[in-house]
């Protein structure tokens, strides 16, 4: 993955993903080098293989919702950067295009990248803190 | 039992069927465009601003368990007088109503979404439409076999949290009545 960081005012970068690249813990990698605290970021590119999650209500727990082990079109990518306990915790969502043209989605868990994927991060001053909800299992953004 | 108990009986279970036959229609229902959105559906809403002294505006808008995200973005762009915005989000919603545009009949088909869904992503803008800020957003939602449907979303109830990421321009996009859609539509040309 190579990033540039294109606006100072709101700060903003790009980042450009390569094939192999493992999207999830890069980003969150790079989440915590640049000590991101409150971003919100977009993305289009293709995968060669993802797995989404869908969150189980009854058990709390993302389970996974499908793997597409094959060529697929990354459609759209959105997502947000928030602190849980003091590190940046990366939330993505996505939608993604088999060769068919029919579509899948859910909760970003693991994708690799096959020939790129361009994502665009504002990252804002206000950092943004998630706390554990008692009612869900999971943190939310407490405001 | 008296004529007038039976008639009272007779005239409850022509209620109840009516109100079954009005939930099992949903699907096919349609929604004229311009309709009224109403207001106290997201009371756990929360907003923060995360960067004062800018001209352009980034603020995160929360919606937590129960709050019926699209009549509370609503009320966001009312509450904070949004004259021109866009905005992304993501969460997860436990029932939803989608619709598609039906451009013969000119109005909205239901789809409605029941249970609990991914929300994959929404994304939209608010502008003016007779002084007044309209919430314009489409959303896709994933199921537990990662399937995919979408729409334009009229509404979009919070399980456990929605987060809108909103930009506020600090300019003003106004919308303009189309007759031949009987849609708003924005007219950038419009001051």
């Amino acid at each position: 993955m190579r990033w540039k960081q294109i606006e100072d005012e709101p700060k903003t970068f790009v980042l450009i993903f390569e094939t192999g690249d493992e999207i999830a813990s890069v980003l969150q990698q790079f989440a915590r080098d640049q000590g991101l605290a409150g971003s919100s970021f977009k993305a289009i590119g293709a995968f060669s293989y993802a797995k989404l999650g869908w969150f189980n209500w009854e058990t709390k727990k993302y389970a996974p919702a499908c793997v597409l082990d094959e060529q697929v079109e990354l459609l759209s990518l959105i997502g947000d950067i928030a602190l849980k306990e003091g590190e940046p915790q990366v939330h993505a969502h996505v939608v993604i295009g088999r060769s068919d043209g029919t579509a899948h989605g859910g909760h970003l868990l693991e994708a690799r990248v096959r020939p790129t994927c361009e994502l665009i991060l504002t990252e804002s001053p206000i950092h943004l803190q998630k706390k554990l909800d008692p009612e869900s299992g999971i943190a939310l953004i407490q405001i | 039992m008296s004529k007038i108990k039976r008639v009272g009986c007779a005239l409850v279970l022509i209620g109840i069927t009516a109100v079954m036959v009005r939930s099992q229609d949903t699907a096919g229902e349609y929604v004229a465009p311009a309709k009224a959105v109403p207001t106290g559906k997201a009371p756990k809403m929360q907003v923060q601003l995360l960067n004062p002294g800018e001209p352009t505006k980034q603020y995160a808008v929360i919606f937590y368990q129960g709050d019926e995200a699209f009549s509370g973005l609503q009320e966001f762009a009312e509450k904070y007088h949004v004259t021109s915005a866009h905005f992304t989000a993501i969460g997860a919603l436990n029932g939803a109503t989608v619709a598609w545009f039906d451009p013969q009949r000119k109005m909205y088909k239901k789809i409605p979404i029941n249970g609990q869904h991914e929300l994959i992503g929404m994304s939209g803008d608010i502008a003016l439409y007779q002084g007044r800020p309209v919430v314009h957003t489409h959303a896709v939602v994933g199921g537990p076999d990662g399937t995919t449907q979408g729409g334009h979303v009229l509404e979009a109830y919070a399980s456990p949290t929605v987060e809108v990421m909103v930009t506020v321009d600090p300019v003003t996009m106004q919308k303009r009545f189309d007759p031949e859609t009987d849609l708003t539509l924005i007219d950038p040309a419009l001051k």
